[in-house]
């Protein structure tokens, strides 16, 4: 799978599928538009942590994770990920 | 200036103690010293401040700021929204508001007519759980240090502990036994200005080693992504170095309380009422059941309401608040001929002084620790044009988190993140149904009334379902 799509599932995940794998490709509605609560939020960054080994610092990094696109992007920027 | 000159001549006792965030660190003789330049900028008239500042060392020198000046702190969640703080600011005639660390006070230009205080009030806080808008409870300063000296009493909370707080410093949880106990004892603190992953605490109960973790139940429950066996050495010598893991008495499902034990010991549950103060303490809540033994100085007892006859907790304590300043009245009528405040609590104490809660006689959300009615959600969506009528409750998701749902009747075809915008500008953000299922005619009984089971049925098909479809 795309690192989008892996994303998209943890996404789906951390959320109960309150965020489906499909609404990754929606680029501009951000996860709180769509209903990610703090609590579901948090899911989502430990699991982000576990798979990509990264430590997201929340007091400065927030604003780099409202969607599929700009965690990827965040990923790619700490050298996490290749494509 | 009870309070102020209290915990002024307390942490001058204690001037090395060490007071942290995840970046820097500071010492109570630095905070006062900080405290002392900050109330420069507040020699003005005596005025009323709401604080919204987040978890910060230099939260502890605005508060002494405002306190030093004479002035009357207002403590409030950082996540309030714009409109929420304006209500706050014409409910409770406020002057200023500060809400980052400079400490810069703001002008409200807050003109008229305003209730009084109680000529005894030294600091507000805020109540959600039983009126429509936050309730602003004015305390003593005297009840105030009661309510400190009596769980630092309990826990034993002295100079040789530090407590990592991730709580909000506003909020009873942290204030009553963090905030002001550490301020009066010289115990350290660690005040992380970020949410609570897992990652985050583990981090910093790696790198600060406390003695206690105060957390709500949501960062509990985050830890039980990690397992014993994939922590450093370092961090489970830390996590086990905890003496107390304090969280409150909000509902902690066993296979969490389970994990936590396992990683680093017993959470602790603390059963407070914003209007009374610490009720209970209850160490190790395994096995016991219950809320623990009431803290000394409390009485609770269980009566009837006169006006259904429900049975609910009557509790007096020497940390109680005195009234509502934005609801003349209202904490009045809530206070017993014997001067104990009348809770919405149901549940019994035992003969020898344990307090089992048994539920809430009215009807209240509580998503991770925060409680609210269902009401104060309902009545934002209610005031957008197109909003006809809206059902709010509590759903929980498939893999048992708690969380908001809402089903909303409108008169015209409306986006679901639209009407989520519409709502994160009016009610902070964990007020925000995380379900939202819009449509034209909720489900309604021959009197018209909405029918409960129907609609939730029709929230938790949300699960479910691709969220394109949430928008009809």
């Amino acid at each position: 799978m795309s690192t989008i799509t892996d994303i998209a599932h943890i996404v789906a995940t951390a959320t109960d599928g309150t965020i489906p794998v499909t609404a990754h490709t929606d680029e501009t509605t951000t996860f709180a538009e769509r209903g990610m609560t703090s609590l579901a939020f948090l899911r989502m960054v430990d699991a982000l942590e576990l798979k990509y080994g990264v430590e997201i610092d929340l007091e400065t990094e927030l604003d780099r994770l409202t969607t599929v696109f700009s965690i990827a992007a965040y990923l790619r920027d700490h050298d996490a990920v290749d494509d | 200036m009870l309070l102020y000159e209290t915990l002024r001549r307390s942490m001058r006792r204690h001037p090395g103690t060490v007071v942290r965030s995840s970046r820097e660190a500071t010492t109570f003789a630095d905070l006062l010293r900080e405290a002392d330049a900050k109330a420069a900028a507040l020699d003005v008239a005596p005025s009323r401040v709401l604080i919204t500042q987040g978890n910060h060392p230099g939260y502890v020198s605005t508060l002494l700021a405002v306190l030093s000046r004479g002035h009357l702190p207002i403590l409030a969640d950082p996540a309030l929204t714009p409109r929420e703080i304006d209500e706050l600011v014409a409910g409770c005639g406020i002057d200023l508001l500060i809400q980052d660390d400079t400490a810069r006070p703001v002008p409200t230009g807050w003109r008229g007519d305003r209730p009084a205080t109680d000529p005894r009030t030294e600091l507000c806080r805020l109540t959600s759980g039983s009126t429509r808008s936050p309730g602003c409870i004015e305390f003593s300063g005297e009840a105030v240090l009661n309510a400190a000296r009596t769980w630092a009493r309990a826990s034993g909370l002295g100079p040789s502990d530090t407590s990592l707080c991730f709580a909000g410093l506003y909020n009873g949880l942290a204030f009553n036994t963090t905030l002001i106990p550490s301020l009066l004892t010289g115990a350290g603190l660690v005040l992380p200005g970020g949410l609570p992953s897992a990652g985050t605490i583990l981090r910093t109960v790696t790198a600060t080693s406390p003695t206690i973790l105060v957390a709500f139940p949501a960062a509990y429950e985050r830890l039980t992504s990690r397992q014993a066996r994939d922590l450093g050495s370092d961090t489970l010598r830390a996590l086990r170095g905890i003496r107390l893991r304090l969280s409150s008495a909000a509902p902690l499902p066993d296979s969490v309380a389970a994990h936590v034990a396992e990683l680093s010991g017993p959470i602790s549950d603390y059963y407070g009422i914003a209007e009374t103060g610490p009720v209970t303490f209850n160490e190790d809540p395994r096995g016991t059941g219950g809320q623990g033994r009431l803290l000394p100085g409390v009485r609770v007892t269980s009566r009837p309401r006169p006006s259904d006859g429900v049975a609910v907790l009557h509790v007096h304590t020497r940390s109680m608040g005195t009234k509502y300043l934005n609801y003349p009245g209202e904490f009045e009528q809530a206070i017993a001929p014997d001067g104990a405040y009348v809770t919405s609590d149901v549940g019994t104490v035992t003969a020898d002084g344990r307090l089992h809660l048994e539920g809430r006689a009215l009807p209240t959300l509580n998503i991770g620790g925060r409680k609210f009615t269902a009401e104060s959600v309902r009545r934002p969506l209610l005031e957008h044009p197109d909003v006809i009528d809206a059902f709010v409750t509590h759903l929980t998701t498939p893999s048992g988190r708690d969380c908001v749902g809402a089903a909303v009747e409108t008169v015209t075809e409306l986006e679901v993140p639209k009407l989520r915008r519409y709502l994160m500008d009016a009610v902070s953000a964990y007020k925000v149904p995380e379900v939202l299922v819009v449509t034209d005619r909720l489900p309604r009984g021959a009197s018209g009334k909405v029918k409960a089971a129907e609609t939730r049925a029709l929230l938790a098909a949300a699960f479910d379902r691709p969220a394109e479809e949430e928008q009809r």
